[in-house]
This record gives C-alpha cells, sequence and structure tokens, in this order.
C-alpha cells in the first residue's frame, strides 16, 4: 500500500503554521543553533476546551464514615444493652444531619486546556483545568502521560468554595508527536457528595528538537544548481580549485602572478563552483523500540529534523520518505516551510503494519537519482533492509544511520541469556560488516549526543552512488 | 534524551499547614484510642497498637489512600469503649475525638496555609453540630426519666414528624399559562 504527499493525491495539503513561512533570505545565512527564531512552530490555538462534562455522584467517603460508624455505635449499643454508648456515635450522626446534600448538577462545567498548542520538546506547556460549577471543595491531580514532565505545580491542587476552583501546571514534554499530554482528575466534593471528573486537554503538537548538525555529508555529484557546496569542478566559487593558462576573458585579478613569472607565461587561479545538493531523508517507522520519549523512532526522527535544519539553511533542497505501514513521501523542496511539511508527515508514522514498501511506486521527484539519502534505521527489520537493496537498484547515494544504541537486557540468572546477547552482537556486527562492504557507510548516532559527532567518519568524503 | 523519572514528583517537602493539620488528626487518632484504654484487660490490650497502629497509617504511607483504614481505626476506639465501658463524661469526649478525627482525616494533602484555613472553616459547623448534640445526649442519659407512656408518644411522634420533614419533596408541576 503507498500513498504519496497530500498534494500528489489531490487531497488538500495542511496549511503550515504563520512563522514557518520562508523568512528573508538573510535569515538562512550564519550558524545559528537549531531551532533558529526564524523556525519556531507558531504557537497556535490554546488547545479546544471540553463542553460541559456529566458527571455521575456518589456518596462522598466522609459520609459513608460517618454513616458506619454512627451505624456501628448504634448496633453495638443495641447488642449490648447499654445506651451510654449512643454518646460515643450522637457527635458523628448530627455532623451526618448537618451536612448538606449537595447540588448535584448532571453535568458540570469544567475544562483544561493546554497552551501553547505547539511547541518544540523540552519546552515549557502550561495547563490550566478549571471547574465553574459551584462545589464545595475541588481537588485535581494530574497524571502525566508518557515523556512528560511537571516542572512547577504540585501534582494535587485543591480548590474550596469561595475560591476560583482551578489549578496550574507547566509541564515538559520530552517526546515529539501529536498527543495529549496530561489527564487531569477533578474530585468534585459538594455537600455528601462526590464526582469524578476525567479531563484531557486538547492534542499538542511537540516537534522535534533538531540536534546541532552541519550539512556536511555531499553526494560526489552535485547538481548543476547554484548552492553552497564547494563542487569537484571549476566554477565562480570561492575555495582554489587549480591553476591552467591565461585565456582571453579571464579577470586579472586572478592572475596567480608567482606561477606567471616562473613559467613566463600567464596563469590564472581557478575557483571551485558551489553547487546545492538534493537530500532525501529516509526514516524507517518499521520498528520503534526503547523507552518512551527515547525510542528508535524517537531518536530516528529527532535526527531527521536535524538534517533537515542543516540543509534547509543552506539552501538544499531537502525531502522524506516514510518506510511505514503507509509508504508517504514528500518530494524535495527548499525553505524553511518544508522542515514543518517534513514534522507533520513524521507525526503520522507510529503505527504497526506488516505492510511492505515498494520503493518503485516512490515517484523520481520524491528520489531524484544524484540526492543524498540518509536512511535512519536500527536495521531491525528486514522489509527496511530489502529498500536498501531498492535504493542499491536506483544507485543514489546512501548513507544509513543507525538508531538502535541498546543491546537487548540480558538476564544475569539465565546462564544463555550472555550468550544470546553476545550472539545479537554477532549478528549487527556482521549486518554492519555487509552494509560496509556494499559501500554503504552506516554510522551510529544516539540522540544524546549531537549528529555532528556521528558524521566524523565521513568527514571530507563525498559520498558515491552504490550499485 | 531521557525523560525524568516520575518519582521526582513526589519529592516535594510537605506543606506547614500539611504537616500541622496531619500532626492534629494523628493527636485526636490517638487520643480516642488511648482514652478508653487505661481500664482494658486481658487479651482486648491487643485493641491499644491496633488502634494506633491504623492511626499512623491512615496519616501516612501507601495505605493511607485507602479509605477504610481511618474508619477501622475509629471503629477500634468503638469497640474498646464497649469493652471498658467507661463513664458518661469520657464518653462524650471519646465521640467528639472520633467525630474530630473523621473530620480531619478527610483532609486534602498539600494544601496551601489559605486554603486549609478555609478548609477547616468550612468543617466547623458540623464539629459545632457534633458537640451541640454530645452535649444533649449527654444530659438526656444523665438525668433518670420515669417510664411515661406519653413520653413514648410524644418521642414516637417526634420521630415521625423528624422523617416526613426530612423526606426529599416532589417538585410541583408549573403551571400553564391561561
Amino acid at each position: 500500500m503507498t500513498e504519496g504527499p497530500p498534494a500528489a493525491r489531490g487531497e488538500p495539503t495542511v496549511p503550515a503554521p504563520a512563522a514557518a513561512a520562508d523568512p528573508a533570505p538573510g535569515a538562512l545565512a550564519g550558524p545559528a543553533p537549531v531551532p533558529a527564531a526564524t523556525q519556531r512552530p507558531a504557537p497556535g490555538p490554546v488547545a479546544a476546551a471540553q463542553p460541559p462534562v456529566p458527571a455521575t455522584w456518589q456518596a462522598a467517603p466522609r459520609l459513608r464514615r460517618l454513616a458506619t460508624i454512627g451505624v456501628a455505635v448504634v448496633l453495638v449499643a443495641i447488642l449490648t444493652r447499654h445506651a451510654d454508648l449512643l454518646l460515643l456515635g450522637a457527635p458523628a450522626l448530627a455532623a451526618l444531619a448537618a451536612a448538606r446534600r449537595g447540588s448535584r448538577h448532571e453535568a458540570l462545567d469544567a475544562a483544561v486546556t493546554a497552551a501553547p498548542a505547539r511547541c518544540f520538546e523540552g519546552e515549557d506547556v502550561e495547563i490550566v483545568a478549571t471547574v465553574a460549577a459551584p462545589v464545595d471543595e475541588v481537588k485535581f491531580r494530574i497524571e502525566p502521560g508518557p515523556a512528560v514532565t511537571v516542572i512547577d505545580g504540585p501534582v494535587t491542587q485543591v480548590a474550596v468554595a469561595g475560591e476560583p476552583a482551578s489549578a496550574r501546571w507547566v509541564v515538559q514534554p520530552h517526546a515529539w508527536g501529536r498527543h495529549h499530554l496530561c489527564t487531569v482528575t477533578a474530585m468534585c466534593t459538594d455537600g455528601m457528595g462526590q464526582a469524578s471528573l476525567t479531563l484531557r486537554p486538547g492534542r499538542v503538537e511537540v516537534f522535534p528538537h533538531p540536534p546541532a548538525v552541519r550539512a556536511s555529508m555531499l553526494p560526489a555529484d552535485l547538481l548543476r544548481r547554484i548552492g553552497e557546496h564547494t563542487a569537484a569542478a571549476p566554477g565562480a566559487g570561492i575555495e582554489f580549485f587549480g591553476i591552467r593558462g591565461y585565456q582571453p576573458g579571464d579577470r586579472l585579478r586572478d592572475l596567480n602572478w608567482a606561477v606567471t613569472s616562473r613559467l613566463g607565461q600567464p596563469h590564472v587561479n581557478q575557483r571551485a563552483a558551489l553547487r546545492a545538493a538534493d537530500l532525501v531523508i529516509m526514516i524507517d517507522a518499521f520498528s520503534d523500540v526503547g523507552p518512551p520519549g527515547d525510542t528508535t523512532l524517537d531518536v530516528a526522527v529527532r535526527g531527521a529534523a536535524g538534517l533537515a535544519t542543516a540543509y534547509l539553511r543552506t539552501g538544499d533542497r531537502v525531502g522524506v520518505v516514510v518506510l511505514g505501514g503507509v509508504l508517504k513521501w514528500l518530494a524535495p523542496a527548499p525553505g524553511n516551510r518544508q522542515f514543518f511539511r517534513i514534522v507533520e508527515m513524521a507525526f503520522g508514522v507510529r503505527f504497526p503494519s506488516e505492510a511492505n514498501p515498494d520503493l518503485d511506486r516512490v515517484p523520481r521527484t520524491a528520489l531524484p537519482p544524484r540526492a543524498l539519502v540518509v536512511l535512519f534505521s536500527p536495521l531491525l527489520d528486514r522489509r527496511a533492509l530489502s529498500a536498501v537493496t531498492d535504493l542499491r537498484q536506483r544507485g543514489v547515494s546512501l548513507v544509513i544511520v543507525d538508531v538502535l544504541t541498546r543491546e537487548p537486557p540480558g538476564e544475569p540468572r539465565l546462564p544463555l541469556s550472555q550468550l544470546a546477547v553476545r550472539l545479537w552482537r554477532l549478528d549487527r556486527g556482521a549486518l554492519r560488516s555487509s552494509l560496509a562492504g556494499l559501500g554503504v557507510p552506516v554510522l551510529s548516532w544516539d540522540s544524546g549526543t549531537g549528529l555532528e559527532g556521528a558524521q566524523a567518519p565521513l568527514r571530507g568524503r563525498r559520498i558515491r552512488a552504490v550499485r | 534524551m531521557n525523560a525524568p523519572s516520575r518519582g521526582a514528583l513526589s519529592a516535594r517537602p510537605p506543606r506547614l499547614a500539611d504537616v500541622i493539620i496531619r500532626a492534629v488528626t494523628g493527636c485526636l487518632g490517638a487520643g480516642m484510642v488511648l482514652l478508653p484504654a487505661g481500664q482494658l484487660t486481658g487479651r482486648s490490650w491487643a485493641l491499644l497498637p491496633i488502634g494506633l497502629a491504623l492511626v499512623a497509617v491512615s496519616l501516612a504511607g501507601p495505605l493511607a489512600r485507602w479509605r477504610m483504614v481511618g474508619t477501622l481505626a475509629a471503629g477500634t476506639a468503638v469497640i474498646e469503649s464497649a469493652l471498658t465501658r467507661p463513664d458518661l463524661a469520657v464518653l462524650a469526649w471519646e465521640g467528639l475525638l472520633i467525630l474530630g478525627y473523621l473530620l480531619l482525616v478527610d483532609a486534602p494533602r498539600a494544601m496551601p496555609g489559605t486554603v486549609t484555613a478555609h478548609w477547616l472553616w468550612r468543617q466547623l459547623p458540623l464539629a459545632a453540630w457534633g458537640v451541640f448534640t454530645a452535649a444533649i445526649v449527654l444530659v438526656v442519659l444523665a438525668v433518670r426519666v420515669p417510664v411515661s407512656a406519653w413520653l413514648l408518644v410524644a418521642g414516637a411522634g417526634a420521630a415521625v414528624a423528624a422523617v416526613v420533614i426530612a423526606l426529599p419533596r416532589r417538585p410541583g408541576q408549573p403551571r400553564e399559562p391561561s
């Protein structure tokens, strides 16, 4: 089952956030750390509030306690025929009788909001829960989702009648995606009745935090388009390329006076051309292993976001192909808007599937022949390995970034456990060696470090197409 | 980018108001268990550590969320009193201690000082009604009244009237505009 980008399928495309529009040309220059100010997602509207929540009232624990003790005392007094014991339960029964029954509304006006509705990983999101109904006491309790941390505000907050029944927390999501950050339980007590409301804020779009990286991985053959990468051909660039004899039309400022005086013939310096590159990022979404917030898919999307940021900043075109249950792709395009398109496509990759991707369905525009393809994969699923074979047949320049950095946990009590882990290590080593034998560089990267270090083995080397 | 552990959430130091509330609740609970304990004999002494342990568990620990613990602690005090049969004054104090303990053991955790004061102020009417009722029952039990058929009829009538007053009433149907 294959699927193209929404525009290619004739579907309406999702409008990119307002702040994602292409900035002024000057904004692209400079080694600004990611995420650059021009690439911040628009805060978006505050996540939508819920309509009145239906409430199921039941007896409050206090009512049960007082009634239990009162009835127990009366029974003991009757059984022991000792009326004086009624003094033990009389205050409890009096308090029970004096307590209000409570207004038990069928639905309570309660809501919880999350603001902003779009943010990067590790940024603060404010959660505000309110109960507008007139009740005696509201106890709010927040239950953060996986990979979400409460950094401000006590987990349980109480509001009593006469005060605004609201609670505020600040949370930090540590996993990208479009998800509910938390669940808030509001325990409303009114008189001797109690109702528990479960509130969830709207989904928040958490963008992956791009790691620091530079656009240093380049294919051997760059495009004929002007860019910022030094090509292996003479042109109108900055870096020195070579020396040749003077030809009519050459600029005098290019004359190499040392060589000219030594050889007696005029020679000029040649400069290397500046060319652009096409980068296609492939994300292997077949496997997703690891703790929440740090799964292999989380790491892969973070790396993809980092590479996309770096190459888009240098004016290159970046596209993406997601190898998952549904084959999705986005043709290479320049500009910061493309970053948000890529991330929004990545939001929908997390679901299991048994389908085999057929890269032949990816159009030539989405996977140009001279593009550099970087595959982020844990190398666990054979379908991803067969995709590597397909890419070799297409003759693209391919780099694999292995995002699996954790070994399977060994069980010390089982004697064969350590042996199994060793076999697994050998298997992984053999796989990497076979890929390296095919001419495909395999890099290891953990999201805890910058992607720059992972690229070190390829520094100063152009990646050639493998066949 | 590992997510911080959830254990950090429970590492907040308790608020002063929360500590005070818990301390007062503990004192009330210990008082209701210890007050009749002086006259315990034989195996009934086992109720004393059981009651104190239940009071302690109801204030802190993983079982504090189990609401039955507080009820069991108060029930232990009732059984102690039933076994020892102390004087009326002691029983009245015991009833008030039980009421105070049951009211405070429900106090929500982690309330700021102002919220705690407001919450305590709202419990005051219930406590006042408890004291008032204990005083009335104490007087009724202390005064020896001769057996009278008229008194029995008056009591039964009062009970019926109380039930009639307390029963919920059906709201009247609104009249159609003519």
